[in-house]
């Protein structure tokens, strides 16, 4: 069976819309920025990748912004964008499409401000929502009420993976006869000065206040990641009845694995990471000859780095592209794998692969395209993505036979 | 000592702030919850804040209220269901 | 041939029961573990009785700082049913052994203590970072749980924490299932575990009046299905089973409990935590789990209903279980083991599939305790107060979550 994208959806520090997130990419804009939502002087970091000026009342009804948390926000924008571009009817049977949107995090300013409302006040100050805004579910929940979609509906927790896990799942779905999956991955976990110190204690974060040195990966440079909010959105479905129906077919899910490396380190020495690729590409059924550029994670941690790099000097003896266009906004937690995933799709279409932002000095042997994006001949995309609970996962993604 | 009444334009302001539903005072008078889109969460919230400005309970009965109109009247008619706080 | 999923070991940590053996024998004896609750001080609460489990991480050989309470409940029951089946751990590959473990608000307790430190009770949106524990980063994102699990077992496979709310302890054993199906793996351990008695949890529960307020009488209040109840008791817990390919299962001899036979889960794309009467998708979701375990609607033998004990749910799922089964409805018993030990949001699904493999097992069906007067619209055999022998061959378990998620899942013996 071939799965195949055939709508994209995105809400990043570049702004909303996949038009405006690929621009970004190419220009290798900068887009981490100061904290804007609190004072940030007591924190490690101070930088993050803010989704700029969002304002939820111009893309959603009223109800759905007072009964959710940003991350659901973004995943329910993002989603629009990818139901609208993959031409999929409305009016078609509820039951063919599902909904699986991961997050790492869940609501967590909502859930501040409910909490706080109960220990500075009494049980009886928190709100109807606080039971269905915070959890992780909420994003997958809403936007199959909104969009009426009574699929296959699940949530996967697997940190920044989770929209490469949601990929392998979604193809369990449609051998399962879901015709359709929604699939992505949202995050908004710097707006709230507890979500920020919840993930300081993981020691990963940059503390420089420069945005153009602080989140600088396979560099000697190298001292952690920028958090950053966003959200990607794809719309996933069997080819065959794709092409039936007319569909633009934009990408081709070849192969997806996923391993385990450890918790509470990015797989240390990178054979989890390694074992994920080489499955992947094994399940695609193409050889390290074939893969045109790889998106890598990037953590900016120099051991993890280091892993990385020795996983891509493993599986690509020859050299391969590498790209790492997050360095520009900074790392979105589930976000992040799923902003990856469409980076991918949009660099397998345009034929150009976008740079690497602030960094120009790369060592570790890669072949890191930098500066300005890089015209090639692109044929199949490698993204790579770990999570800090252990989770490493890859997805091998190619140009439909049509392009 | 709280106001115990409310008037159909608090309850239109509730809708916005609790609910997200933006309406006016004359279609919320003759609209029920669920034609405006207030959901039960929606009412609830409502009712919650309601009870911290009049000071007492609502009770079972005005989460049922199944209007905007049929709320006030709970509200400022009191009812076996109302109790001090 | 076709891959499939069968149970080889079970392990349960649930209020007033630490064990699968003790869990049986207190959910047969129709015995209920609802208390008045002891985790922290519930004065001011609308709902302030709970079903706790007396746990000791220290007994256990746990880090009370690194893991948090689900997680340590994860790590017993795993222990357990690792112990129960005996999987050849050593012979397989540790990529081919995967962990699926669901829960639905992880690590909430602690990041509510947490919170309350760094902003001096709430006074302080921006919080002082350097009051919080070291290991508060892990409890941000539940990841850890299927995380420390796979350190538990070794696991280097498909590792991933599954949060579909209410409904994730279903979802977690589905999707394990589905990830031996599809050759992604051999071995899967799964299961789910919770422990959300906070205040936070218990106060946004209060909100939307869906726990129960029958604080006089907490070991009558969990009463699925009973024309008195009014809302669920918060449970906390964990279970685990060990699923395994059949055929290298059967080959090295071990004691097959059941099949992993079908799973089917839907959105119901109408509210986050309200219910059409008509239980249209969780009928869906019944049918298609059969249709997967090739099984007719007659033979199912056994219902593990959700039972949480709201009048919502409870008419929802009667009708769910009418529309899927048809006249069969009638005539099969149903129970909802939550009047026993509570409802522990995302773990309550794996530790229902506990008890139905225990009732494949033992040949008996748990009874819904507190059933002493049937809801009118609830009139099916709910199985009330006792015990029941009867054999099981074919068990349906459904479950029912905020976010609209509806779960249904077939154990059987196999073809």
């Amino acid at each position: 069976m071939a799965m195949v994208i055939t709508g994209l959806g995105t809400v990043s520090p570049a702004g909303v819309g996949t038009e405006d997130y690929w621009t970004a990419l190419c220009e290798g804009r900068t887009l981490i920025a100061p904290i804007p939502d609190f004072d940030t002087s007591g924190f490690h970091v101070r930088l993050g990748g803010k989704v700029p000026g969002f304002d939820p009342n111009a893309h959603l009804e009223g109800r759905y912004v007072v009964q959710t948390d940003a991350f659901t926000w973004f995943a329910m924008t993002a989603a629009d964008e990818a139901l609208r571009d993959s031409g999929a009817a409305a009016d078609g049977d509820p039951y063919a499409t599902g909904v699986l949107i991961c997050s790492c995090a869940g609501g967590v300013e909502f859930g501040q401000r409910e909490i706080a409302a109960l220990w500075a006040s009494g049980p009886g100050y928190v709100g109807p929502y606080q039971s269905i805004a915070w959890f992780y579910a909420a994003s997958t929940g809403q936007v199959s009420i909104r969009n009426g979609l009574k699929g296959m509906c699940g949530v996967l927790v697997t940190d920044e993976p989770g929209m490469l896990d949601a990929l392998g799942q979604s193809e369990r779905a449609l051998r399962r006869g879901t015709s359709a999956m929604l699939v992505g991955g949202s995050e908004a976990p710097i707006g709230s000065p507890f979500s920020l110190a919840c993930q300081e204690g993981a020691g990963l974060l940059s503390g420089d206040d420069d945005p153009r040195s602080a989140y600088v990966p396979f560099t000697e440079r190298a001292h952690g990641y920028v958090p950053a909010e966003g959200a990607a959105v794809a719309v996933v479905e069997e080819e065959a009845a794709a092409r039936a129906r007319g569909a633009r077919v934009r990408a081709v899910v070849a192969g997806q694995a996923s391993t385990f490396g450890g918790v509470g380190a990015f797989d240390p020495g990178g054979a989890g990471l390694l074992h994920a690729a080489r499955q992947a590409m094994e399940r695609a059924g193409v050889g390290p000859e074939d893969v045109d550029v790889v998106f890598a994670d990037a953590v900016g941690v120099p051991k993890a780095d280091a892993d990385e790099a020795a996983v891509l000097r493993q599986l690509f003896p020859r050299g391969v592209a590498v790209t790492a266009p997050k360095t520009g906004f900074g790392r979105a937690y589930a976000g992040a794998g799923a902003l990856d995933v469409a980076a991918a799709v949009l660099s397998l279409e345009h034929q150009l692969v976008p740079p690497t932002p602030h960094v120009d000095d790369a060592l570790l042997g890669l072949d890191l395209v930098v500066r300005v994006p890089r015209a090639a001949r692109l044929r199949t995309a490698l993204v790579l993505s770990r999570g800090l609970g252990g989770t490493n996962s890859a997805v091998v993604l190619t140009l439909p036979e049509h392009s | 000592m709280p106001d115990s009444h409310i008037a159909i334009e608090e309850l239109v302001e509730l809708m916005s702030t609790r609910a997200g539903i933006r309406t006016d005072a004359a279609t919320a008078a003759a609209s029920t919850f669920e034609d405006l889109g207030v959901d039960s969460l929606g009412v609830m919230g409502i009712v919650a804040e309601l009870e911290r400005r009049v000071g007492r309970k609502l009770g079972a009965e005005a989460e049922a209220a199944p209007s905007p109109s049929a709320l006030v009247t709970v509200v400022n008619e009191g009812g076996p269901a109302a109790e001090r706080v | 041939m076709r891959r499939e999923a069968v149970v080889t070991g079970v392990g349960v940590v649930a209020p007033g029961a630490v064990g699968a053996a003790a869990f049986w024998e207190m959910l047969t004896a129709g015995r209920t573990a609802t208390r008045h609750i002891t985790l922290f001080d519930a004065t001011g609460f609308r709902s302030r009785i709970a079903a706790e489990i007396d746990f000791d991480p220290a007994a256990h050989g746990l880090d009370d700082e690194r893991m948090d309470r689900y997680v340590q409940f994860a790590a017993v029951a795993a222990t357990e049913a690792l112990a129960d089946a005996e999987p050849p751990l050593e012979e397989i590959s540790p990529w081919r052994l995967g962990v699926s473990m669901g829960t639905a608000v992880g690590g909430t307790t602690r990041l509510e203590k947490d919170y309350v430190a760094m902003s001096r009770g709430g006074a302080d949106w921006v919080v002082d970072r350097s009051a919080a524990s070291p290991h508060l980063y892990r409890a941000l994102t539940p990841s850890v749980l299927s995380g420390e699990i796979a350190e538990l077992v070794g696991a280097r496979g498909p590792v991933r924490t599954v949060s579909t709310g209410c409904t994730s302890g279903l979802d977690a054993v589905g999707y394990a299932a589905q990830a031996i199906e599809d050759d992604l793996a051999d071995v899967v351990v799964a299961g789910a575990a919770e422990s959300p008695i906070s205040p936070i949890a218990m106060a946004c529960f209060d909100a939307i009046k869906a726990t129960t307020d029958r604080n006089d009488d907490p070991a009558h209040a969990s009463r699925p299905f009973d024309r008195d109840r009014n809302g669920f008791v918060m449970g906390e817990g964990a279970a685990v089973l060990v699923l395994e390919e059949a055929g290298a299962a059967r080959r090295r001899g071990a004691r097959i409990r059941c099949r992993v036979a079908g799973f089917a889960n839907h959105g119901n794309a109408y509210h986050m935590t309200g219910l059409r009467r008509e239980g249209t998708e969780m009928a869906r979701a019944i049918t298609t789990a059969l249709d997967q375990a090739r099984r007719p609607a007659s033979a199912v033998d056994y219902v593990n209903a959700h039972g949480s004990g709201t009048v919502q749910n409870d008419r929802h799922e009667t009708d769910a279980v009418k529309r899927a089964l048809g006249d069969h409805a009638r005539r099969v018993p149903m129970s909802s083991i939550k009047s026993s030990v509570g409802h522990s949001l995302g773990a309550i699904g794996s530790i229902e599939l506990a008890a139905c493999v225990m009732a494949m097992d033992t040949g008996v069906v748990p009874p819904t305790a507190n059933l002493s007067t049937p809801d009118p619209e609830c009139d099916l055999d709910y199985v009330p107060v006792t015990a029941r022998e009867h054999r099981t061959d074919v068990v349906l378990s459904v479950g029912s979550g905020f976010g609209g998620f509806q779960s249904a899942v077939v154990l059987d013996r196999g073809e």
